[in-house]
């Protein structure tokens, strides 16, 4: 019989625990092998949404438009979102093991962490960026023609200003994201500081 | 528990071993340390599920590279630690809502003075606490709370001896005010 203390000992009670039980068999982790692959695949297709969306927008634009400036700013953003997927997904492929087990929990939460703050800045830099300026290449030509014509431009306020507030939130987001990171790195090298 | 199906499994000599013959073997030793260690990464059951099976996953796929550098349980508890504190890092938003043990030591107990006397809900509770951690303190308090000794969390988690030592002072500080009202644990 146990006792008292041995009873509300957290370590005796965390290694006691009741098990939900779920067998894995080498052919269940073969089956997620091929998952992971699928999912591989989904997440570069998901990635390539976007540019191919801005793509398409910048192209229509570039065909149709007859603003030389308007036309100049969609060349911009085609140009910019091609690069951009090279810089984006440079590397980002060979990434399979989290960290590598060779490395200890410390070295490869710190790769963890510098990798997704280094993603947030690449998504904001040439992801968003190109999106932002098809986005201000369209319409901006609208907002001047309904500063002439007072009419139209009172009709698309609200989704002018949803576009807005959209356009100002994202890296305002993305980049308090990326300062928490940053934090987060610090107080890593502080630990590790302490460590020496 | 999450164990491997390999019917009579035995120790296998790591020179001539296959990657499948090892992560048959660790997954016999550890499968349910690698269950427990899910727990305190997922709160959300089906996501542990999926989680615990990431983990065996990853381990699998580590034995291709495993160079006998470090013991096997060294390199099984570093794999599932950076599994899940990636899967941490992934599901997670903000960081803002986690906290370090120095932290969490000076956060007033939400339970103080409710004695949990059934061992669920210390459980329960203890779980929490850890999931509230962030993941290099998850690390050293799911190593203590499994009977490693300092020099294996040192190596798990990279930290060095001091480190894990003072670490492990506040775990139990923490675990004794929270867990345990007078009794003779946290030695």
């Amino acid at each position: 019989m146990q006792d008292d203390s041995s009873r509300s000992d957290p370590r005796k009670i965390w290694q006691n625990q009741p098990s939900e039980l779920s067998t894995m068999t080498l052919e269940k982790i073969r089956q997620r092998a091929r998952e992971l692959h699928a999912k591989t695949r989904r997440e570069l297709l998901k990635n390539i949404a976007t540019p191919l969306i801005v793509i398409a927008f910048a192209g229509l634009g570039i065909i149709l438009g007859d603003n030389p400036l308007q036309r100049t700013a969609f060349a911009l953003a085609l140009f910019w979102s091609l690069t951009g997927q090279y810089f984006l997904n440079r590397g980002m492929w060979s990434a399979t093991l989290p960290g590598g087990a060779s490395t200890t929990g410390l070295e490869s939460y710190r790769r963890e962490i510098e990798r997704r703050r280094d993603l947030f800045r690449r998504a904001l830099q040439w992801s968003f960026g190109p999106v932002f300026l098809v986005i201000a290449a369209l319409i901006l030509p609208i907002v001047a023609m309904g500063i002439r014509h007072q009419g139209p431009l009172r009709n698309m306020a609200p989704f002018l200003t949803l576009i807005i507030i959209w356009l100002a939130a994202v890296p305002v987001i993305r980049m308090r994201g990326q300062r928490e990171l940053q934090r987060e790195i610090a107080e890593l090298n502080e630990i590790e500081k302490t460590n020496r | 528990m999450t164990t491997l199906d390999v019917g009579g499994a035995e120790s296998i000599s790591t020179a001539e071993a296959s990657p499948d013959d090892r992560y048959k073997d660790a997954a016999d030793k550890f499968g349910s340390s690698l269950e427990r260690l899910a727990r305190a990464y997922e709160a959300d059951p089906e996501k542990r599920l999926d989680l615990t099976q990431e983990i065996h996953f990853q381990l699998w796929r580590s034995f291709q590279r495993f160079d006998d550098r470090c013991s096997l349980r060294t390199w099984v508890y570093r794999v599932a630690h950076h599994v899940a504190a990636s899967h941490v890092l992934r599901e997670r938003r903000t960081f803002s809502t986690l906290v370090s043990l120095e932290e969490l030591e000076t956060l007033p107990d939400k339970d103080q003075g409710q004695f949990a006397a059934d061992q669920r809900m210390i459980l329960e509770r203890l779980s929490l606490l850890i999931q509230q951690l962030k993941p290099l303190d998850r690390q050293v308090i799911v190593s203590y709370l499994e009977d490693l000794d300092a020099v294996s969390i040192g190596e798990i988690t990279g930290l060095s001896p001091a480190n894990v030592a003072m670490r492990i002072h506040r775990i139990k500080n923490i675990l004794a005010r929270r867990f345990h009202q007078g009794g003779s644990y946290a030695r």
